[in-house]
C-alpha cells in the first residue's frame, strides 16, 4: 500500500526538496552564477553585487563567537525607524506594511517584492498581508515551555518519536510541511492531554501525521499505510479513534504557521544562497526533534536558523542581520541572539545525538550533503555553542 | 443533537447533507452540515478537515460563519449561520431581470470576501452561484470551503481537479497544477457576467474542450505572445485561432461600460494578468456603489 502511495505522490510532486540542482556550492564564489533552485521560485534578481551590498548594509558587526553575553551590539538604528517591538509583534495592522514598503523611505531596507509584479506564484499583491496575518495566528496557538512536566512522556521519548517520524515522512515521500505540521499537532496535543501513556505515544504520532497529510498533501497515504508502518502495533480502528480525539482536542485548529513558511520569506529577504537556505532548513529540522526548542514561535526560530546559517558561511561573520532582514522578520539581532546560540549548541551536538534521522536525511546529495559540511565542525561554531 | 431541532433538508454539500435547524434554546435558525465518519473508511475527510480548519480562522461578513462543530461517534456536525438562499436559487426567482445596483452590490461583496480569503492565504477553488449565499438584507457570503486550501509562498502545485467546469479558468482547464489566487478571480468574472445577465451562465460548456472553445470564441484564442509558456501546460492542445466575434456589449448588454471594463480585466486567459480582488474593489465601476455596502466593516 505504501508503495502505491509513494508512486502516486511522486509523479505529482513539485516538492521543493527535490528541486535542488546545484551540488556543492563553493562558498565565497561569486553567487551570481548560482541558480537558486533550492529556493525554487522565490524570485530575486540575484546578483553578486546585490549580495555584497545587502550584507554590508547597516555596518553591523556581529562577533557572536566569544562575545560575552552582556556585551550586546545593537548595531542598527532601525529600531527607532521602523521597529516598535510591541506594535509590530502584537498588533501591526495587515495594511501597514505594504504601504511602508511601497514608499520605501526606510533607508537601507530593500523592497524585496518589487520585481515580482506579474509573477502570481509569489502572490506579490498579498504577500505582506499574509505574513502579517501568519504572525497573528502563531501567537494564537502557542506551545508552552516544559509542557511535558509531570507527564509520563519524557523529552527523550518525544525525541525518539519525532526522529522516527522524520524517517516515515521520507518513506512516504511527504512534503516537508507535512512533517512540521505533524510535530506541531503532536506538541499541541500532548500539552493538552497530560495523561498520554508511553504505549500510546506512537499512536498519537502516526495519527498526527495522518491528519497532517490530509491537510497538506494532494494524495495522503491511507490509514492502512500508517497501521503498516507501525508494524500493526495498533489497529485501524484505534488510529481512527485517535484521529477523532486529536481533532476534538485541538478543535480543528491546524492553521498554526510553520517555521518553513517564514524561512522562505526570510531567505528571500536575505538573498540567501541555496546552501544557506538548505542549511537553515537542516537546523530547523534538528530543532524539531529537540524538546527544548519546541516552544519557540515559528517565526522566531526560523529567523534564528537563517541567521546561524548566514553567519556560518560568512567570512567576516558580521553584517549578517541586515536592515532588510530586521524589517521583514520584525526581529532585531537582540531578539534572536540567545536562540542562535542554543541552535548552535544543538547543531554541534547533532553528531553525537542518538536521534540521527535528520542528519541522515541531510547527508543526501539532494540536500547538498549539508549535514556533512566542514563548516559545521568549525571552531567558531563550537565557540558560539559553548557560549549558550 | 438535542441542541438543534431539524427543520428541513436544504441540500448536499461537497460532502454530507445540509439541514435547516433551530437552536432549541435561542430559537436561532442555523444550517447543519453532517459529515459521516465510518469506521471502515479513511476517518475525517480531508475536505471537512480543511473546511473546518480554514473557516475557523476566516471571520468576515462576506464569508459564511461556522459557529460550532459537534462531535459524535459516527459523525461530525458543522453548525453554520443560516442564509435564506443561494445565488443560484435567487437567479431562478428573477425571471430574467435584475437591478443593476444589486449586481454591483453582490459583485463588490464577492470581491471583498475573496480579498479576505486571499490575504489570509486561502484559495476557495469552487466559486459558483450555488456556493454564494444571500440573505434578506442583501448580504452575500462565500460558502462551501470543501475544496478550499491554505497556500504557502511561493505557491506549490495543487490538484488540477478543482472548480466546477463552467467556472474553471483556462490555465486549470489545460491541466495547470501551479495556480494561485487568480484561479478564484476567473470564477468571479464568470459570476459577474452571470449576475449582469440575471442568471444566464457565461460559459456553460459540456466538457473541457467545449469549455475552452466557448472561452476562446469570446476572448480570442491565446497565443505564446499573449500568454507565454501556454504550450508547456500539462494538457495543452492547440485550438483554432478564434478571433473575438462577439463584443462584450453583446455578451453583457445590460452592464455599463465601466462594468464591462472590469469584466474584461477579470476574464483574462493568462492568469498572471488577471486582476486581483483587492484591485478589482477599487475599480471605477464601484465608484457609485451604495455607501452602506461599501462601508460595511466586518465585525
Amino acid at each position: 500500500m505504501a508503495q502505491r502511495v509513494r508512486s502516486n505522490i511522486h509523479s505529482f510532486r513539485n516538492q521543493e526538496n527535490v528541486r535542488i540542482g546545484v551540488k556543492g556550492v563553493v562558498m565565497g564564489a561569486p553567487p551570481a552564477a548560482t541558480k537558486r533552485s533550492v529556493l525554487g521560485e522565490i524570485g530575486n534578481d540575484f546578483t553578486a553585487c546585490g549580495v555584497a551590498a545587502a550584507r554590508k548594509v547597516g555596518g553591523e558587526d556581529v562577533k557572536l563567537h566569544g562575545v560575552p553575553r552582556k556585551q550586546k551590539e545593537e548595531p542598527l538604528p532601525v529600531s527607532k525607524l521602523i521597529r516598535n517591538k510591541s506594535l509590530l509583534k502584537k498588533s501591526f495592522s495587515t495594511s501597514s506594511i505594504p504601504k511602508e514598503v511601497a514608499n520605501s523611505n526606510l533607508i537601507g531596507v530593500e523592497d524585496i517584492d518589487k520585481d515580482d509584479k506579474g509573477d502570481p506564484v509569489l502572490v506579490p499583491e498579498y504577500v505582506n498581508d499574509i505574513y502579517a496575518y501568519l504572525r497573528e495566528v502563531e501567537v494564537k496557538y502557542p506551545i508552552k515551555r516544559n509542557y511535558l512536566e509531570g507527564q509520563e512522556i519524557t523529552s527523550k521519548m518525544r525525541g525518539v518519536l519525532i526522529d522516527w517520524l522524520v524517517e516515515v515522512h521520507q518513506q512516504f515521500h511527504l512534503l516537508t510541511e507535512t512533517l512540521y505540521l505533524t510535530v506541531t499537532i503532536i506538541d499541541r496535543y500532548l500539552q493538552e492531554v497530560h495523561t498520554t501513556t508511553r504505549k500510546k505515544l506512537q499512536l498519537v504520532g502516526v495519527a498526527a501525521m495522518f491528519l497532517a497529510s490530509k491537510y497538506e498533501e494532494m494524495f495522503a497515504p491511507e490509514v492502512g499505510d500508517f497501521v503498516y508502518i507501525c508494524d500493526n502495533a495498533y489497529g485501524k480502528d484505534e488510529l481512527l479513534r485517535m484521529e477523532k480525539t486529536i481533532v476534538r482536542t485541538l478543535d480543528f485548529s491546524f492553521s498554526r504557521p510553520l517555521p518553513l513558511h517564514f524561512l522562505r520569506r526570510y531567505s528571500k529577504a536575505a538573498r540567501a544562497l541555496p546552501v544557506n537556505h538548505a542549511m537553515a532548513k537542516y537546523f530547523l529540522e534538528l530543532s524539531l526533534v529537540d524538546y527544548d526548542m519546541c516552544h519557540y514561535d515559528p517565526s522566531l526560530i526560523s529567523a534564528a536558523a537563517l541567521y546561524l546559517s548566514l553567519w556560518l558561511f560568512s567570512n567576516e561573520k558580521k553584517g549578517v542581520w541586515t536592515k532588510t532582514l530586521v524589517h521583514y522578520t520584525k526581529y532585531s539581532f537582540r531578539d534572536i541572539e540567545d536562540l542562535v546560540r542554543k541552535l548552535a549548541n544543538l547543531v554541534v551536538k547533532a553528531d553525537t545525538s542518538k536521534n540521527q534521522a535528520v542528519n541522515k536525511k541531510y547527508a543526501q546529495s539532494k540536500f547538498f550533503k549539508i549535514s556533512c559540511k566542514p563548516e559545521l565542525k568549525s571552531p567558531a561554531l563550537k565557540r558560539l555553542a559553548a557560549s549558550s | 443533537m438535542q441542541k438543534y431541532e431539524k427543520l428541513e433538508k436544504i441540500g448536499e454539500g461537497t460532502y454530507g447533507t445540509v439541514f435547516k435547524a433551530k437552536n432549541r434554546e435561542t430559537h436561532e435558525i442555523v444550517a447543519l452540515k453532517r459529515v459521516r465518519l465510518d469506521d471502515d473508511d479513511e476517518g475525517v475527510p480531508s475536505s471537512a478537515l480543511r473546511e473546518i480548519c480554514l473557516l475557523k480562522e476566516l471571520k468576515h461578513k462576506n464569508i459564511v460563519r461556522l459557529y460550532d462543530v459537534l462531535h459524535s461517534d459516527k459523525k461530525l456536525t458543522l453548525v453554520f449561520e443560516h442564509c435564506d438562499q443561494d445565488l443560484k436559487k435567487y437567479f431562478d426567482s428573477l425571471n430574467g431581470e435584475i437591478d443593476p445596483d444589486i449586481v454591483k452590490s453582490f459583485m463588490y461583496q464577492l470581491l471583498r470576501g475573496l480579498a479576505f480569503c486571499h490575504s489570509h492565504n486561502v484559495l476557495h477553488r469552487d466559486l459558483k452561484p450555488q456556493n454564494l449565499l444571500i440573505n434578506k438584507n442583501g448580504e452575500l457570503k462565500l460558502a462551501d470551503f470543501g475544496l478550499a486550501r491554505a497556500f504557502g509562498i511561493p505557491v506549490k502545485c495543487y490538484s488540477a481537479e478543482v472548480v466546477t467546469l463552467w467556472y474553471r479558468p483556462p490555465d486549470v482547464l489545460f491541466g495547470a497544477k501551479l495556480y494561485t489566487t487568480s484561479i478564484d478571480m476567473w470564477s468571479a468574472g464568470c459570476i459577474f457576467a452571470e449576475l449582469a445577465n440575471a442568471g444566464r451562465p457565461l460559459f456553460p460548456g459540456s466538457d473541457v474542450d467545449d469549455q475552452l472553445k466557448r472561452i476562446f470564441k469570446l476572448l480570442g484564442t491565446p497565443t505564446e505572445e499573449t500568454w507565454p509558456a501556454i504550450s508547456q501546460l500539462p494538457d495543452y492542445k492547440a485550438f483554432p485561432m478564434y478571433h473575438p466575434s462577439m463584443s462584450f456589449s453583446q455578451v453583457v448588454p445590460k452592464l455599463n461600460s465601466k462594468g464591462k471594463d472590469l469584466l474584461q480585466r477579470l476574464l483574462v486567459c493568462n492568469p498572471a494578468l488577471r486582476l486581483p480582488a483587492e484591485d478589482a474593489m477599487t475599480h471605477p465601476y464601484f465608484s457609485d456603489l451604495n455607501t452602506a455596502v461599501k462601508n460595511d466593516r466586518c465585525p
